[in-house]
């Protein structure tokens, strides 16, 4: 009895505390688009654009969606291997599938390594091409496929409906702002390193569209100066791996 | 990454291991369905009404995934097995995420398939996941 009424005291305080505090906090609306973290955005993606080549490794979570709505977790990596404009490797690993891409400005070929089945297929020639092109023409999306995008004519900023700055966070050692977007489908996280290099640090995806909004998180580790072999762009079949087509995507019947 | 795709058997799949029926299960392997939705990228296209699905129909859902790439796989791994079901069904042109057991490779040119009994499958890629396509008999 006591308890009860000791919360009952606790919530009572607490509510007063918020009568009295905040109004005037939630009175006043955030800026809905902070110009600090779409200048943040602007020079992240160019600084991305400056760069010539990269190795990238994101240790990604992505949630699934059971039909009854249950979420499942699939933890993984990505690796990317980048030269600009038009070399590209990526290695998707996660607990229930692995992904080769291999991309050369001319093909872009995907590779299951455990089923080693491989299919190729003709690719526009640059990246930032290319990753829409996947997408639209193959149903591939290409994690990440931001990373192409910003700094473009495609960055997408202007669909962005509300931008703020959360605060320095520390990701994998690196110095780094948070900030948070919410644009159409989409709400979306950002923390981007500190200083001269101002590079994404991690990355978190919240798809709206779904009611239990499943999410996609990366935690990115860069290297901005990598050596790459002439092999690393060139997919040489296995010998036992086999060739299958791969669909195109049909357009959708009208409604 | 869209791992994930419907197909209309997992939902027997569920119905089985719910009940815990003794009822035919199409597979202990069987996945659940999961919804493909979970975006990866933040540009991208969502105005493009995409549709993959050359043939929705999947009746057939036995599984023998090579990549075991899509499945999400029930504790349950251990239950009844107790028959092939229904592959002489097969709708050709029907898509079909895993094979029965007991399908052999078949190289004929440069085209893979595999022969499951009397019915023919072509493996290929659909977004990242395998998928095969039931086709007439190439022999």
């Amino acid at each position: 009895m006591l308890m009860i009424r000791s919360i009952q005291t606790t919530a009572a305080a607490a509510a007063l505390a918020f009568l009295v505090a905040a109004p005037p906090a939630f009175a006043q609306p955030a800026p809905e688009r902070d110009p600090k973290a779409m200048e943040a955005l602007s020079a992240m993606g160019k600084y991305l654009r400056s760069l010539k080549a990269f190795t990238l490794r994101g240790d990604t979570a992505i949630d699934e969606v059971l039909d009854n709505g249950q979420k499942i977790q699939f933890g993984g990596t990505v690796d990317y291997r980048v030269q600009q404009p038009d070399r590209l490797r990526l290695d998707v690993r996660n607990e229930r599938r692995w992904r080769d891409f291999y991309y050369d400005g001319r093909t872009l070929t995907q590779y299951g390594p455990r089923a080693k089945y491989y299919a190729v297929v003709g690719a526009p020639a640059t990246i930032a091409e290319l990753v829409q092109a996947a997408d639209q023409k193959y149903d591939i999306e290409i994690p990440l496929a931001d990373l192409f995008l910003w700094g473009t004519d495609k960055s997408g900023l202007d669909d962005i409906k509300s931008a703020s700055f959360i605060g320095p966070a520390q990701i994998g050692g690196k110095d780094c702002d948070h900030f948070a977007f919410r644009q159409e489908g989409v709400d979306w996280q950002i923390w981007i390193q500190q200083g001269k290099q101002p590079l994404p640090c991690k990355m978190v995806i919240t798809t709206l569209s779904e009611p239990s909004q499943p999410q996609y998180s990366a935690v990115l580790s860069w290297n901005v100066a990598p050596k790459f072999d002439k092999s690393t762009f060139t997919f040489v079949p296995p010998k036992d791996a086999k060739q299958i087509p791969a669909a195109q995507v049909q357009p959708a019947a009208k409604k | 990454m869209k791992s994930f795709r419907d197909f209309a058997a997992a939902a027997l799949a569920l119905a089985v291991f719910g009940t815990g029926s003794a009822l035919v299960s199409a597979d202990a392997h069987a996945g659940r369905q999961v919804k493909n939705t979970t975006r990866t990228s933040v540009n991208k296209n969502v105005n493009v009404n995409k549709n993959v699905n050359v043939n929705t129909h999947r009746n057939v859902d036995i599984d023998v995934d090579v990549d075991r790439g899509r499945d999400f796989h029930p504790v349950a791994t251990a239950a009844a097995v107790t028959t092939a079901a229904v592959v002489t069904s097969a709708v050709i042109g029907s898509m079909v995420y895993t094979l029965p057991p007991a399908c052999v490779p078949v190289q004929i040119g440069p085209a893979l398939y595999q022969q499951c009994g009397n019915v023919w499958y072509q493996p290929q890629y659909v977004g990242t996941s395998v998928q095969y396509v039931v086709i007439n008999p190439p022999r």
